[in-house]
């Protein structure tokens, strides 16, 4: 017993452990709310993207689609171009749909965007008439949108620069030179040169606005 | 006989530890919350240009009327539009060059639209009478 060492080893306290593991739960709380709030952004963020994504897929389609319509005064060939609405939420038009795959759907390809039964927004386009003159030609289809509770056209037409001559005053009269409407008639002779289209998705009305560049009238000032 | 006195851990200390830890967490949570900044910026992005074509399709319809003086093409002043839900301003440019005394007949502008931090610029065609007529008389 010479060198008898009493080693007095202090023992962890409850208390201490409880004040630990506190601390720790108040850590992981406040880690795992960030966390928590983060996912939750995140999911936010990705359905408003999908959604978005849909919107976006539309207009850049509509962008290729819809500027690109030929004027039906231009038919020159009689091809059967056309430009019309039909129950005021359907539209169908000639565009210019460049080199496409195949034959019949090259350059002049006849275009229609409605709303079908499911709710949604379906482009079909099919061969001009003359180049395809059976009575069931080929139809593409595509789904532009979804859950689409309502489509809506406007169609603006400028009053051309000879009329506009005629519509001017002593002071210059603004805001009579041009007109909007919600149809179409196929008899008209020119196209608009602005088409806005409205979709209504979940109670959100969404606008696109297209020109349209072969339309007769170009901008013009007295 | 040797007496070990072992000193106690500090709560400070505990707090430490666990600043530490929860700092070592902030790198695990940064690429996720970049990577929503970004998707947010994006979507940010896609509204604009949507929003974009609506405001140049307004500008259009506006020129179509003469609702925007022909004078004001050549300003090149930053206008703002109100009512869009976001911070929207348009600019015109004149690519010729300045005005001559005598107005050309046709021009062609670009027209800037500003949407928050974003730019859109377009071309636009204009037909310009060089003359007014003169107003129908007795009306």
């Amino acid at each position: 017993m010479q060198h008898l060492q009493k080693i007095h080893r202090r023992f962890v306290t409850l208390l201490e452990v409880l004040i630990a593991m506190g601390l720790i739960t108040i850590l992981l709380t406040v880690l795992l709310g960030i966390y928590g709030q983060t996912v939750r952004t995140q999911q936010h963020v990705e359905q408003a993207l999908q959604s978005n994504f849909q919107l976006l897929y539309a207009q850049f389609r509509l962008n290729q689609v819809i500027p690109t319509i030929i004027n039906p005064v231009d038919d020159k060939d009689h091809y059967g171009y056309a430009f019309y609405t039909q129950d005021s939420d359907s539209l169908v038009f000639t565009y210019d749909n460049g080199t496409g795959s195949g034959t019949f759907f090259s350059n002049e390809v006849i275009g229609r965007l409605f709303l079908d039964e499911n709710k949604r927004l379906m482009f079909l386009t099919w061969p001009v008439p003359k180049r395809y003159p059976d009575v069931e030609p080929p139809v593409r289809t595509e789904v532009l949108l979804e859950n689409v509770d309502e489509l809506s056209f406007n169609f603006y037409r400028p009053v051309p620069i000879e009329n506009k001559r005629l519509a001017i005053s002593s002071e210059r009269a603004t805001g009579e030179y041009g007109d909007d409407f919600d149809t179409w008639n196929a008899d008209e002779e020119d196209i608009p040169a602005i088409i806005r289209i409205y979709v209504t998705i979940k109670g959100r009305q969404v606008e696109y606005a297209f020109l349209l560049s072969n339309a007769s009238t170009p901008v013009s000032y007295l | 006989m040797k007496r070990v006195v072992k000193r106690p851990i500090l709560l400070l200390e505990v707090l430490i530890a666990l600043a530490l830890v929860a700092l070592c967490a902030i790198p695990l949570l940064a690429p996720q919350t970049d990577m929503i900044r970004a998707e947010r910026r994006f979507l940010n992005e896609i509204e604009a240009d949507r929003l974009a074509n609506v405001v140049f399709a307004d500008i259009v319809q506006k020129m179509y009327e003469n609702l925007i003086p022909w004078e004001a093409l050549y300003g090149e002043a930053e206008v703002p539009i109100e009512g869009k839900g976001a911070k929207i301003s348009y600019q015109f440019e004149n690519l010729y060059g300045k005005p001559s005394k005598q107005d050309p007949k046709y021009a062609l502008f670009e027209l800037s639209i500003k949407i928050d931090d974003l730019v859109f610029s377009y071309h636009i065609f204009v037909e310009k009478e060089k003359e007014l007529a003169a107003p129908p008389k007795n009306t």
